[in-house]
């Protein structure tokens, strides 16, 4: 017993001086941009620079940090910075996990929970898409009594509420997403180009044709799809095009649109299945409704004449107000200082609930002992 | 108030009982803007009807502004613009047909892009084209926006040009000082001189960009105008040996006598 309360102790010691890794299992996307990674490098460079032992973990070692002559790397399309942060690979068996760490797996990976179910550390769900939730989960199968997953972050409360719908014995922890800095409005008047993000690539390729059928008269009118850009890149495209279009089903925060805001160019998007926090609006009786920062709609169909309208307008000088004002109004809520602020917060409470967790064993371990 | 550092000018060969609401209207399109021009030059033939017309006509709004200058000299399109290019004083000037209209948002956008892109010689507004009877037929200029059309997306650059003449200089807002660097219209090229006058100018490193906004409607071959004479009295080879020969003229700064030779 006393052998036992001295390794807690280790475990209580390692965690109260900041010797806790926190490992971030993320899929190598093999150099393909995407929103949802690049959020999981912002937790780990944040951490980071919180004097926390954040790492990238990957199953393989084969993941690619600088761009060659195949594609790009991690420093080509997110930033030399995050390139240089930690990474460690399984394969390469450099994880070792102690009883004072955190490894931390995002929603989709049901079977790596179950593979890590038996890790004496502390284990948390990192869910940015709850459409993802179900993918790999056996039925009947919970990520808290089955896999020891306790603790969820997400990056919104709608997200929240939704995680604690299936799994109410799991607390959740918001850390909203955070835009850039350099997502910012053109110095130079907005260009006729239209920047396009879909999940599904044959979207985007369905509207532009059924838009240029539809309107052979703007037939000049250029779409780009902003896919597989380095970010720095997509923002700077972002700013420069009058319009933004987004289609996302499966969509848990959305942040493209935020991101289209911040650059202040007005958005038409598909209502995702589940609801963004930023899209809406929960008046005083509890009545939701939609806000006008974006031109929203609940079917793709209608998208080609909705382009069709707004580029009659914005060729006239006559973009409606009310979007342009509430667009603008929006800004500002997704900083990357209120999401450092918010991962130091969360994180530290998951530190100190860990600490509390070992110290009350320690101490039911006396007791037992007396 | 607020100016726009441009001269309109409009250049009227004859006003007739045919073609004089539709001058109200173009008028009426400057006093509707939401930035005024400094200055609109109207000219027009010397001591004609017109011209004793255009001295009693009521400018409303807009007459503080506007002078009515007498050409003594020749009295062509050309010509007429040209003199009124040298009557300007600000540092752009833009053309105005009298049986046209400017946007009303045109000369906002035009100071807008002008501060925002102060490299640029001549901006062009997209141009709604309709006929006689105001249906909409189409539109102009926008093709510098289309992907790969030109080296830069929203300029015009010699090679695009050579080889997709259908650009219109009506309601353009140009740098005054190009005229005395590079000459004005040709008046003896015939049918084609839009399109020399535009040759020319990319020719010696002009900037030309369309500023995509709708910022004119143009009023395309009303019977009586100048293009519409054009389509009545060539045949299409005249058509072609003028295009060919503004493809050759725009070498030269200052026109040379050009007669057609079938």
């Amino acid at each position: 017993m006393e052998n036992k309360n001295v390794k807690l102790s280790e475990v209580l010691s390692e965690l109260k001086n900041n010797n806790a890794n926190f490992y971030f299992f993320t899929l190598d996307t093999k150099g393909n941009p995407t929103a949802g990674i690049a959020n999981i490098y912002e937790h780990v460079k944040v951490l980071t620079e919180l004097g926390y032992k954040a790492h990238i973990l990957h199953e393989k070692s084969d993941y690619k940090l600088y761009g060659d002559e195949n594609g790009m790397g991690v420093s080509d399309w997110l930033g030399a910075e995050y390139a240089s942060l930690s990474h460690v690979s399984v394969e390469a068996q450099q994880l070792s996990v102690r009883p004072s760490d955190f490894i931390i797996i995002p929603e989709v990976f049901a079977t790596v929970m179950d593979q890590v179910k038996t890790f004496p550390c502390k284990k948390i769900v990192l869910s940015q898409s709850p459409e993802y939730m179900f993918e790999l989960l056996p039925i009947g199968k919970r990520w808290t009594t089955d896999y020891g997953f306790y603790d969820v972050i997400t990056t919104s409360q709608t997200q929240a509420d939704h995680i604690g719908n299936h799994f109410p014995d799991a607390k959740t922890h918001v850390v909203p997403v955070s835009i850039p800095e350099y997502f910012k409005n053109s110095s130079k008047p907005k260009i006729p180009v239209i920047s396009v993000v879909c999940r599904n690539q044959s979207d985007t390729v369905k509207l532009t044709k059924s838009f240029y059928l539809q309107y052979p008269l703007y037939k000049w009118i250029t779409f780009k799809e902003l896919r597989g850009l380095p970010r720095n890149q997509f923002a700077e495209e972002l700013s420069k095009s009058f319009l933004a279009i987004w289609v996302d089903d499966l969509a848990g925060f959305g942040t493209f649109p935020v991101e289209a805001m911040e650059c202040e160019t007005p958005i038409i998007g598909k209502i995702p299945n589940i609801v963004p926090e930023w899209m809406k609006i929960t008046d005083e009786t509890g009545e939701v409704s939609l806000l006008n920062n974006g031109i929203w709609t609940n079917t793709t169909q209608n998208i080609p004449e909705l382009i069709g309208q707004y580029i009659k307008l914005w060729l006239e000088d006559n973009e409606p107000k009310e979007i342009l004002d509430e667009m603008v109004k929006s800004k500002g809520r997704y900083t990357e200082t209120k999401q450092k602020e918010k991962i130091a917060e969360v994180y530290g409470k998951l530190l100190s609930d860990r600490i509390n967790e070992i110290e009350t064993a320690v101490k039911q371990s006396e007791l037992q002992a007396i | 108030m607020k100016k726009s550092n441009v001269t309109v000018i409009v250049p009227i060969h004859e006003l007739t009982e045919g073609t004089k609401p539709l001058f109200d209207v173009a008028v009426q399109s400057i006093a509707q803007q939401t930035l005024m021009p400094d200055e609109v030059l109207i000219v027009t033939p010397s001591k004609s009807e017109t011209s004793t017309y255009l001295k009693g006509y009521d400018f409303g709004t807009v007459k503080s502004i506007v002078r009515v200058v007498e050409n003594e000299g020749e009295t062509d399109f050309c010509a007429q613009f040209n003199l009124g290019v040298s009557e300007a004083k600000t540092e752009f000037v833009s053309l105005l047909e009298y049986d046209d209209e400017y946007a009303k948002i045109w000369f906002k956008n035009a100071a807008k892009y002008m501060e925002a892109y102060p490299e640029v010689d001549i901006f062009l507004p997209i141009i709604a084209d309709v006929d006689g009877n105001g249906q909409f037929i189409g539109t102009t200029n926008e093709a510098v926006w289309a992907y790969r059309f030109s080296d830069e997306m929203g300029f015009l650059d010699s090679n695009s040009l050579l080889a997709y003449q259908n650009f219109n200089i009506d309601g353009m807002v140009i740098r005054k000082s190009l005229f005395d660097e590079f000459g004005g219209f040709k008046s003896a090229i015939k049918l084609t001189f839009i399109y020399e006058f535009l040759l020319r100018m990319v020719h010696n490193d002009a900037k030309v960009m369309t500023i995509p906004r709708f910022g004119y409607k143009h009023v395309n071959m009303r019977e009586g105008s100048l293009f519409h004479t054009y389509s009545q009295e060539m045949d299409p080879v005249e058509s072609k040996w003028w295009l060919d020969k503004a493809k050759k003229e725009f070498y030269f700064t200052k026109q040379r006598a050009i007669t057609y030779e079938k």
